[in-house]
């Protein structure tokens, strides 16, 4: 009896070590935990910088633009001189109208001279005067005797029915006829003499009329003279102008962006010589697809980084998403609606310049204290989202609900606690219940 | 006379014919699998030289980036080369409509009219191009089949930018796509996503825009020419047209997996045939003198009727000789059966439209010589031994045999625990140390056999868990036709579906050492990368080094380089600088012979600013189909690989040829643990038939004295076993030291679970066996033997 | 006066036949047996090489059944059992003992004996049963150090230690010499004596059968002489 229990024992043995050898090896995976931390929902793009407020300073005046003595990335400070104009031609200019002004002035003097003085026009003004005295003199007179004559007619308008009628004498009408013809004389006389007065006026003003003409002749050749002198004296103002500005000078303060022209030639009015910028003032633009622009507002954080800037992260703030989006061929072939965003940020320092390749992060939403999962221990099974949780050293598949992820980890609204364990990439080898052994994680290479 | 002991012979044969089976069969697994090997392994190179000799398959490949068909005339003027051929070579998207991933497939150009051309095309259906071939295309058969597609039928192209459907006017296979593999990074042909394709020379050029200009160059050397001066010709001349670097055959993708396999199976032809034909060649000897020496009695007889020692010893030696002939034949039509099974496996893994399948006549020459030479040996011997005895001697039953104490005995408690049976069976195997020292020795074979082909199927799986989850993570691959920036990077997130995306720029190098060189690739990885984990073969995560360059343990060993020592970079593509780079860290791997870098640095070594030439993604399964559409119209893309297609494709391969081999090594080991377990049960129950009677008259059922054989075997297993298990694991370690390709190198995994696996098989066929001598115990009356005298 | 009617039957068989079918040929070996062995008797089967001696002996051991015919022990009929029930027979009720031996070669003699009295529901002490035959101080012996008598009385010892009812002797001093063979009679005797144990003899050795109770000749598978001892003699008193 007692045989057989010996053997059932060892055979129960035997069973269970085959049983324990047997077992399915645990899984090796790497082993992840749940921690407490930030978690950003962020659209990266390409961006680049650009200055803010680029002047570009032209030559004000066509001349010869002598030798530009700024290179590119040369600071400048405002008034600075930038570039000289050859301004011998234009100093050759003033002089040349100096002359002619003096050439004019000097005939304005000859006819100056020959104008009629002021005496003699005031002469004449006289002599007219007198002669206007005269003339109303004259018709003052006249008309005494105008009224006088009309006396005498009207006595003897009184007079000839009353001689009809013989009342009068003939000798009385005809002293009437006499004083009315006598006073008709004297009128006459008189306008004789107011004619001749008013012929001396009219010799008067002629005389006087000959002077002014003659002096307004001489003055408008002087007013003409005057006039080119005026001219002249603007051209020469202007040209002065243009002198002091053949000295060109730097707007504000900055940067030599770029020096367009460099070499001494001849530049027209208007040809750009050098650009210059602030080029601690910069903000970024990137071109973002229209559908996630859209979610982005003026304010949103952004982190600028890339080569450029090293191992520096800035930080910077969304400026302006500009309104209108454009066609753009993707860098891999497709069309696309794009976006321009502006991003500003602080440029001093960074060593930046103008069109520099930057990467841009754009904050669209943060996190600060959540829990997080990495997204690789994260997998989708039907319609939701699972993750497998190491208890006593067993996978266990549990729920979870996720909120926003960027690409590393992923925000966990429900199913985990912080510090669980988590199995990273569990493929199809890890299933519920499965023996798990951790990788150790890599060392740092030295 | 001559008569009598024929016709002895063959009843001999009859009443043993479970124990003649059994050796039959493991000499014939012996024979089978040195006629398998050589046979598989002569009809694959003759299958290959005959397709590429037929089809004209090119020595020397010369891609460039473009240059004026003129250009030909110059090259075949090299000295040394034979025929020169230019063609337009382009990656390109193909849409098949009711698949969502986008395929990808290389463009080929040939002669608008067929003619003798290089690497030549075997059509399988339809026929050559129409007028100029003007969106026309001939199929490679594979992909045809796979899509079911037909000639006559449309399919969707992208290339430069537009697509259009093209009329497959013809279906065909090439040699230069024996093994359908994108580029050197890929290990696994995806018959279903990646295809070849011709077009006519009129249509490429048109739409490609490469009007009297070529890309690509192929051309045969003379035979006395040294193709590696040839090739250095041609890189000179063609160096102003962007030559990328030419290579010869041994290097072309296809011909190197091609080669490799060939190289494996000789170095297994070299090994597996010797180790199984010289286990079975043994075990045969031993187990042949065994049944000779239990004929005893017979030769006695013989002897005292008058025969000769000659004639007794002839008699045997006839049996031997059958048996060794048996053995040849049995072994070589199974040799053959499985080098044909293996022929139509490898016709399908290779794409081969035709597979040769000789009868290697040296190997079943082999076969035969050893198979009956170890039989009559081991015959001889015994008959030698038993034929010396006097006749008489021989007809009485044999003075019972010296036994002596055992060891067991020492241990005094455990001994009287012991029962009678316990007793019988440990005095007798003590007995004759040498006998079951051969018996164990089988077993142990049996059971490395086992624990091998364990590991073995444990190490792939290893292998494809450890590159397939947890080096390789990405989801799905995006191969872009050219570099590009970091744009290219943001655009890819953005589609839909993603939910991480990592850069990666491969870039084609050669490697220097002083004389030493390799051609291969720098892989540029993100330093902090999740989607590619470095772990080496201890199973420990490595981080890429801040500076310099990693490489492969198989690539440091080619190149002859430890961690400080600097390399010379070539680089063969765009400005094509050479560098100085130092090895900072060598990655002791399990896949591939790579160089790693930081991608970053990668980009600044080269020059350019970010760049990659893929991206590696992580897909949300709920939207992969979208994604695939997404991709399939982005012009960029040269391809797009889905992880688990991959694998299930690397899978379904290995596990096909696997199953074969598995299948075949525990039957073998099952013949062998059989044969030997069976013989020996089967000889010890003749030879101890007397004191298995008496215990029978005595009482003892038939069970308990069934336990006394059993037992006997039990210890012999046993024996046999712990031996087994020390050589199983040592067979398994020399295997994967010595199948450190450059491909792959085996994992050493050694499990418990293997070992117990491998017992419990053994187990099993021993446990098999023994009902097989019970049932005969029990149906011969043991006790008839008592009744007689002899 | 048949001593047969006082002692209780052991064995009794009717028309016992055993037929060997050898390819086309029959061969009776056992042709229509009657017998009545009673407890503790000592029988001797006598007959010439093919007379059935061995046959019968076989069957009254239940290591062959009948072809025809009905044998039963104490009542128990034997004819239509099957293996496994007359293994266990033979096992409790009867002792073998072959001309050459047959012990274990691969145990000592305390050990072969101790083989039977391991599977006895009922043995006697081994060593005492060793002592019996004279062979203690050869416990520890293998059987290859033993001479032939010492070999057999060990076997005699294996027999006898499971306490079994009879005691089947298939020419037991055929391989002795003649001393060697009367202390082989001489401890069989002991036991029959001692143990009450039945003694069924089978030998060519007239001499033999005068110390048996009755002496049964056997002929063409027919017992065709059946004898009684009234005075069996000492196994010292026969020569041959």
């Amino acid at each position: 009896m007692r045989r057989w229990l010996m053997w059932i024992l060892i055979a129960l043995v035997v069973a269970a070590g085959i049983w324990w050898f047997q077992r399915p090896r645990p899984v090796p995976i790497d082993a992840v935990h749940v921690t407490r931390g930030g978690v950003r929902h962020t659209l990266e793009e390409q961006g680049k910088t650009r200055v803010i407020e680029r002047f570009v300073v032209s030559a004000p005046v066509a001349g010869r633009l002598l030798r530009v003595g700024l290179e590119e990335g040369d600071t400048v400070t405002e008034k600075q001189t930038i570039a000289v104009i050859d301004p011998l031609p234009l100093e050759s200019r003033v002089q040349e109208i100096e002359s002619q002004i003096r050439a004019i002035e000097r005939r304005i003097d000859g006819v100056g001279t020959k104008k009629p003085k002021a005496q003699e026009i005031e002469r004449a003004r006289v002599l007219e005067q007198t002669a206007s005295e005269a003339l109303r003199v004259a018709e003052g007179e006249r008309k005494e005797l105008v009224a006088l004559q009309k006396q005498a007619d009207r006595e003897l308008e009184r007079l000839i029915p009353l001689a009809r009628e013989k009342r009068v004498s003939p000798s009385e009408l005809d002293d009437a006829r006499t004083a009315a013809t006598q006073a008709k004389q004297r009128v006459d006389a008189q306008d004789n003499r107011i004619r001749i007065r008013r012929l001396a006026i009219s010799v008067a003003r002629l005389e006087r009329a000959v002077l002014e003409a003659r002096l307004s002749d001489y003055d408008w050749e002087e007013k003409v003279y005057r006039e080119q002198v005026g001219g002249l004296r603007a051209s020469l103002r202007s040209i002065t102008a243009d002198l002091a500005r053949t000295t060109i000078v730097a707007p504000a303060a900055g940067t030599v962006l770029a020096v367009h022209k460099e070499s001494e030639q001849f530049v027209a009015a208007g040809t750009p010589i050098v650009d210059i910028a602030d080029l601690e003032r910069l903000e970024i633009e990137a071109e973002y697809l229209s559908e996630d622009a859209a979610h982005m507002r003026p304010g949103m954080k952004v982190e600028i980084f890339g080569r450029a800037l090293g191992e520096r992260v800035l930080e910077g703030e969304l400026l302006r998403v500009e309104p209108s989006a454009f066609e753009k061929v993707s860098s891999l072939g497709v069309e696309q609606q794009r976006v321009r965003v502006i991003v500003k940020f602080d440029a001093k320092g960074t060593g930046l310049g103008d069109g520099f390749r930057v990467e841009v992060r754009v904050i669209l939403d943060a996190k600060e204290s959540v829990l997080r999962a990495p997204e690789g221990a994260l997998f989708r099974q039907r319609d939701g989202w699972y993750a497998y949780k190491i208890v006593d050293d067993k996978a266990r598949r549990v729920r979870v609900e996720t909120g926003i992820r960027d690409g590393r980890s992923r925000e966990i609204l429900s199913g985990l606690d912080e510090n669980d364990e988590l199995v990273l990439y569990p493929a199809d080898a890890v299933g519920n219940g499965t023996r798990i052994e951790r990788l150790p994680p890599a060392e740092a290479q030295k | 006379m001559r008569r009598t002991l024929d016709k002895k012979l063959l009843r001999n044969l009859l009443t043993m014919r479970a124990q003649i089976i059994a050796i039959v069969l493991i000499i014939a697994c012996g024979v089978a699998s040195l006629v398998t090997m050589l046979t598989s392994y002569s009809g694959l190179t003759t299958s290959r030289d005959a397709y590429y000799a037929r089809y004209r398959m090119a020595d020397v490949f010369a891609p460039v980036k473009r240059a004026p068909r003129s250009v030909l005339y110059d090259v075949e003027r090299i000295p040394g080369i034979r025929e020169v051929q230019g063609r337009i070579v382009f990656d390109v998207t193909i849409d098949i409509p009711w698949i969502a991933q986008p395929c990808s497939g290389r463009t080929s150009s040939v002669p608008d009219r067929p003619g003798r051309i290089l690497c030549g095309l075997h059509m399988t259906a339809g026929s050559w191009f129409e007028g100029d071939g003007t969106r026309q295309v001939i199929l490679a058969d594979r992909f045809a089949r796979e899509h079911r597609l037909k000639v006559g039928d449309d399919l969707l192209v992208l290339m430069n930018n537009k697509k259009q459907p093209l009329r497959i006017v013809g279906i065909a296979q090439s040699p230069e796509h024996v093994y359908l593999i994108r580029g050197a990074g890929d290990i696994i042909p995806d018959h279903e996503r990646f295809t070849v394709m011709w077009l006519s020379e009129s249509f490429s050029e048109s739409v490609f825009g490469y009007e009297e200009a070529i890309n690509d160059i192929l051309a045969t050397v003379e035979r006395s020419a040294n193709v590696q001066e040839v090739i250095a010709s041609i890189d000179q001349r063609l160096e102003e047209y962007g030559a990328i670097g030419a290579y010869a055959l041994k290097d072309q993708a296809s011909n190197r997996y091609l080669n490799d396999e060939i190289e494996g199976m000789e170095a297994s032809a070299g090994v597996v045939p010797i180790v199984f034909l010289g286990i079975a060649a043994f075990v045969l000897n031993v187990l042949m003198g065994r049944l000779v020496r239990s004929q005893r009695g017979q030769v006695a007889i013989f002897r005292a009727f008058g025969y000769s020692n000659a004639q007794v010893v002839a008699h045997y030696l006839k049996l031997a000789l059958l048996v060794g002939l048996l053995g040849a034949i049995v072994g070589s039509a199974l040799g053959l059966w499985f080098a044909s099974a293996i022929g139509a496996l490898y016709k399908e893994f290779f794409d081969l439209p035709f597979y040769v399948f000789q009868i290697d006549t040296n190997a079943i020459a082999g076969g035969l010589f050893v198979s009956v030479g170890f039989a009559t040996l081991g015959a001889l011997q015994a008959v030698r031994a038993v034929a010396r005895l006097d006749p008489a001697e021989g007809l009485r039953p044999a003075a019972p045999s010296t036994y002596g104490r055992t060891l067991f005995e020492r241990v005094r408690p455990l001994w009287r625990r012991m029962g009678f049976a316990s007793r019988m069976v440990l005095r007798h195997v003590a007995r004759t140390p040498a006998r079951a020292a051969m018996a164990a020795v089988g077993i142990a074979f049996a059971t490395a056999i086992v624990l091998f082909t364990s590991y073995i199927y444990d190490a792939w799986d290893a292998m494809v868990d450890t590159q397939f989850r947890l080096i390789e993570r990405q989801d799905a691959r995006v191969v872009f036709h050219e570099k590009r920036g970091r744009e290219a990077l943001y655009e890819v997130r953005h589609e839909p579906g993603v939910l991480a995306a990592e850069p990666e720029l491969v870039v084609a190098v050669e490697l220097a050492n002083g004389p030493r060189t390799r051609r291969t690739g720098i892989l540029g990885l993100p330093r902090d990368t999740e989607l590619h984990g470095l772990l080496d073969r201890s199973m420990r995560r490595v981080a890429l080094p801040e500076d310099g360059l990693m490489l492969s343990q198989a690539l440091a060993d080619v190149l002859g380089v430890v961690r400080g020592d600097t390399l010379e970079v070539r680089v063969l593509e765009g400005e094509r600088p050479v560098l100085s780079l130092p090895v900072t860290a060598v990655l002791d791997e399990y896949l591939g012979a790579f160089a790693y870098a930081d991608i970053e640095l990668l980009s600044r070594w080269l020059d350019e600013s970010y760049v990659m030439s893929s991206v590696r993604l992580r897909v949300d399964p709920h939207y992969e189909d979208e994604l695939g559409t997404a991709l399939k119209d982005l012009p960029a893309v040269a391809a797009v690989t889905f992880k688990d297609r991959t694998v299930k494709a690397f899978r379904d391969t290995a596990e096909e040829s696997q199953q074969l081999s598995n299948a075949v090594l525990l039957f073998f080991a099952g013949v062998i643990a059989f044969g030997v377990l069976y013989n020996t049960a089967r000889i010890s129950l003749a030879e101890r038939a007397r004191e298995l009677g008496t215990m029978r008259v005595i009482g003892c059922t038939q069970r308990e004295v069934g336990l006394v054989l059993a037992g006997e075997s039990a210890v012999l297993t046993v024996l046999g076993l712990i031996p087994g298990i020390a050589f199983g694991i040592w067979l398994s370690w020399v295997l994967s030291k010595a199948y450190a390709t450059e491909l792959y190198r085996f994992p050493f995994v050694m499990h418990p679970s293997n070992v117990v696996t491998s017992v419990c098989a053994i187990v099993v066929f021993a446990v098999i066996a023994n009902a097989l001598v019970l049932r005969r115990l029990r149906k011969s009356n043991v006790i008839e033997v008592l009744k007689t005298r002899e | 006066m048949s001593p047969t009617d006082a002692k209780a039957s052991l064995y009794s068989a009717r028309g016992l036949t055993k037929i060997y079918v050898m390819g086309e040929v029959e061969v009776p070996a056992l042709r229509e047996v009657d017998l009545e062995v009673a407890e503790s008797e000592h029988i001797v089967l006598l007959g010439p090489s093919g007379s059935g001696k061995s046959t019968l002996l076989h069957m009254l051991g239940g290591m062959d059944r009948p072809s025809a015919g009905t044998l039963a022990f104490r009542g128990r009929d034997l004819t239509h059992e099957d293996d496994r029930a007359l293994t266990l027979f033979r096992r409790e009720h009867v002792g073998f003992v072959f001309q050459f031996y047959n012990l274990v070669p691969s145990l000592t003699a305390l050990e072969n004996v101790e083989m039977a009295a391991e599977i006895a529901s009922d043995p006697i002490d081994a060593r005492e049963v060793l002592d019996l035959v004279g062979l203690a101080d050869r416990a520890d012996h293998f059987p290859a150090q033993l001479s032939g008598g010492e070999q057999q009385r060990v076997a005699i010892a294996r027999a006898v230690v499971k306490a079994p009812d009879v005691l089947l002797c298939d020419e037991p001093t055929g391989a002795l010499d003649a001393s060697t063979g009367i202390l082989v009679l001489e401890v069989l005797q002991h036991v029959n004596e001692k143990l009450g144990t039945a003694l069924i003899v089978i030998t060519h050795n007239e001499a033999i059968g005068d110390t048996a109770d009755r002496v049964l000749r056997m002929g063409s598978g027919r017992i065709v002489h059946e004898a009684r001892n009234e005075t069996p003699r000492a196994p010292s008193e026969i020569r041959w």
